[in-house]
């Protein structure tokens, strides 16, 4: 019976233009929106200035070869003064200071032994997605350079991003966990268009079971969720997106969103009594969870209250986690406690939304 | 045999009284209709009959089952064709069909070799293919009655099955509803005089959440229901005025038989262009006792 009426939701839900329309054209767009912010500008040229406090072999090798790098114009100056003047004038979009031991380190690094290089890359803060650009392309350079995958860290000033944090990396958990979110309004407005039109009704005078109807529902919209992420992860590859940590593991994290996302779509739609009360409802929640849970910029330097109240919604522990796998690459004991966290969340939201239904629908 | 029963059934919609203490017996295989203008309390006793309103209080029996206690034994024997038209808007008629069938847990095949005999009788067959958003109204509200029939369910609870639909259309389904006589228990609402007249067994007028009056259709009549009227028009009609009632140029008598009417305005001299015999109505039953009258 489940089956039937995952059947007869799918076919809901695909045959009619204007909402598969919406589930996936949200996703497509978020990635033109992607490919726009941090894509297509490689063919430009950026100018970037570099210092060199070092005097050895080894250093002057590295910054002639950068100037072969294609996608960056390299001026080169002697102190760091009429660099940043340069920037403030808008002349270059960013510089790199080598340090004076830069070449030492390196030789000690190629000779197995431990040594710590800092490059420090001061930028346009307006320009984000160009000291990216700059940062991928020095730390690619870096790593062919030295030959070997150490770590050379990267200071950048004045935000201080280390080189990992490329910013589509940085983006696209939020962007993913956000597009999920849309499963709310379509859960709830689908049940609400049930409801409305009688069509509920229907279905319970047949000897179907509460839990059986909603599964019936959850079920076509979590198919869609599961190509909803295909096409994410696809797009967020196709941008130079890089996950550092378990591929599944994002994908579990990403299901795990979607099953949570269909829960709260599930409980407002046993309140509402018609379509147009489910859907705006459902977007006046979600927006301001969006903007409380860190999905757009980072809570670290919020108010504490605000951060107290970012616990309390799920989407919270979603960006957590998913962050952590794309950007830290962290293992699985780093994040079980948000996983497990929304593993619950969902098994209470399924069960009041159940609940609720029962009581609120099924008189 | 009863297949419906009720016992002081009542609900109340914040403090007002939507059904009041009814007292319904439906005998199997009985078309049992409930006549009421709008706000009668019709549709909430077919929706607590068919488990989907819960009684504020009062009992329910359908083929023996309570259907506050096991309404799950009670939608296996029922079908619902509601008062609007119910359909899901995205499938075709077969998977509309399927999908209700399914829900009752039926094979593939019954389900295939009933679709194609309701689709086939009541000429949906066609279009039988085509998304229902495509259909027309009355092809829709055909479908919507035949979802509840999928099943072939013992007792079917139809909620102004013909609503909205052109009088063909409507004469399709009273003929298809005819056949069931004797065979399933179907209760029906209408605010149709002509409908109840036709299809019904019995028929309770319904007021103000109260059946006002319970009996077949002729039997309404004849109880509540002036006699037969002659109507008499022809020249000179004026000579009886004192005798008879006239109007609009017509002498109404209700009492007598032909040949002596006739008679005897010869003899007064009215010269008789046209008799006509009008038979009591269920319409002027139901103004006769809800003083109401019931809209089209």
């Amino acid at each position: 019976m489940i089956l039937a009426l995952t059947s007869r939701n799918i076919k809901e839900i695909f045959r009619n233009k204007m909402r598969i329309g919406f589930l996936l054209g949200m996703p497509l767009a978020f990635m033109l929106i992607f490919n726009v912010a941090f894509g297509s500008s490689g063919e430009e040229t950026i100018n970037v200035g570099f210092i060199n406090f070092d005097d050895s072999e080894i250093s002057t090798t590295f910054v002639e070869n950068i100037s072969d790098v294609s996608g960056i114009n390299m001026i080169v100056y002697d102190n760091e003064e009429n660099a940043l003047k340069d920037l403030k004038d808008g002349n270059i979009l960013a510089y790199m200071t080598i340090p004076e031991d830069f070449g030492d380190n390196m030789m000690l690094i190629w000779n197995n032994q431990e040594a710590e290089i800092n490059l420090k890359i001061k930028y346009d803060e307006t320009l984000p997605n160009t000291a990216s650009k700059f940062i991928s392309i020095i730390r690619t350079y870096t790593l062919q350079f030295s030959g070997l995958s150490i770590p050379i860290n990267i200071d950048s000033d004045p935000i201080n991003i280390s080189y990992e944090k490329n910013l589509v990396n940085f983006f696209a958990p939020g962007i993913v966990i956000f597009g999920l979110m849309v499963l709310i309004p379509t859960a709830g407005g689908m049940i609400t268009h049930d409801k409305e039109k009688g069509f509920m009704e229907r279905i319970l005078t047949t000897p179907v079971s509460s839990t059986q109807i909603l599964l019936g529902y959850s079920l076509p919209l979590f198919i869609v969720a599961l190509i909803q992420i295909a096409i994410y992860m696809g797009a967020g590859f196709a941008l130079g997106m890089r996950i550092y940590g378990n591929i599944f593991l994002l994908f579990a994290v990403y299901m795990l969103t979607a099953l949570w996302c269909i829960g709260i779509g599930m409980i407002i739609s046993a309140w509402a009594k018609r379509e147009d009360q489910a859907e705006p409802f459902s977007w006046i929640f979600m927006i301001p969870v969006a903007m409380l849970s860190g999905l757009w910029f980072p809570l670290e330097g919020m108010h504490p209250i605000v951060k107290t109240i970012a616990n309390l919604f799920p989407s919270t522990y979603s960006v957590d986690a998913a962050r952590a796998l794309v950007l830290k690459g962290s293992e699985f004991s780093a994040i079980s406690n948000s996983i497990y966290i929304l593993i619950v969340t969902t098994m209470i939201l399924f069960l009041v939304g159940i609940i609720l239904f029962k009581k609120l629908v099924v008189k | 045999m009863t297949a419906i029963e009720t016992y002081e059934l009542t609900k109340e919609f914040n403090g007002l009284t939507a059904v009041d203490n009814l007292n319904l017996k439906i005998k199997k295989g009985e078309i049992f209709s409930l006549l009421g203008p709008n706000g009668a309390g019709k549709t909430t006793t077919i929706r607590m009959l068919s488990c989907l309103l819960n009684p504020t209080h009062g009992k329910i029996k359908v083929l023996g089952y309570n259907a506050i206690e096991q309404p799950y034994e009670v939608k296996k024997v029922i079908g619902v064709s509601p008062q609007e038209t119910v359909i899901s808007e995205f499938l075709n008629s077969w998977e509309n069909l399927e999908l209700i069938g399914k829900l009752h847990k039926m094979d593939k095949k019954t389900i295939k070799e009933r679709s194609e005999e309701l689709l086939e009788t009541l000429g949906l067959m066609e279009r039988a293919k085509d998304p229902v958003h495509k259909l027309s109204g009355g092809m829709k509200r055909r479908l919507s009655l035949i979802m509840a029939l999928i099943h072939d369910p013992a007792i079917l609870f139809l909620d102004e099955p013909t609503l909205g639909l052109d009088p063909q259309s409507r004469r399709a389904i009273w003929k298809y509803i005819k056949k069931f006589k004797g065979e399933k228990t179907i209760l029906l609402t209408t605010h149709y005089m002509e409908e109840a007249d036709q299809l019904s067994d019995r028929i309770g007028i319904m007021d103000e959440g109260k059946i006002v009056a319970l009996d077949t259709p002729e039997k309404l009549k004849e109880k509540y229901s002036k006699k037969k009227s002659i109507l008499v028009q022809g020249k000179n009609i004026e000579n009886v005025k004192d005798k008879y009632k006239i109007e609009n140029n017509r002498i109404i008598i209700n009492e007598g038989n032909i040949k002596d009417i006739v008679e005897h305005l010869s003899k007064e001299g009215v010269t008789i262009k046209s008799i006509r015999i009008e038979e009591p109505t269920l319409e002027e039953v139901f103004i006769e006792i809800t003083g109401k009258e019931l809209r089209e």
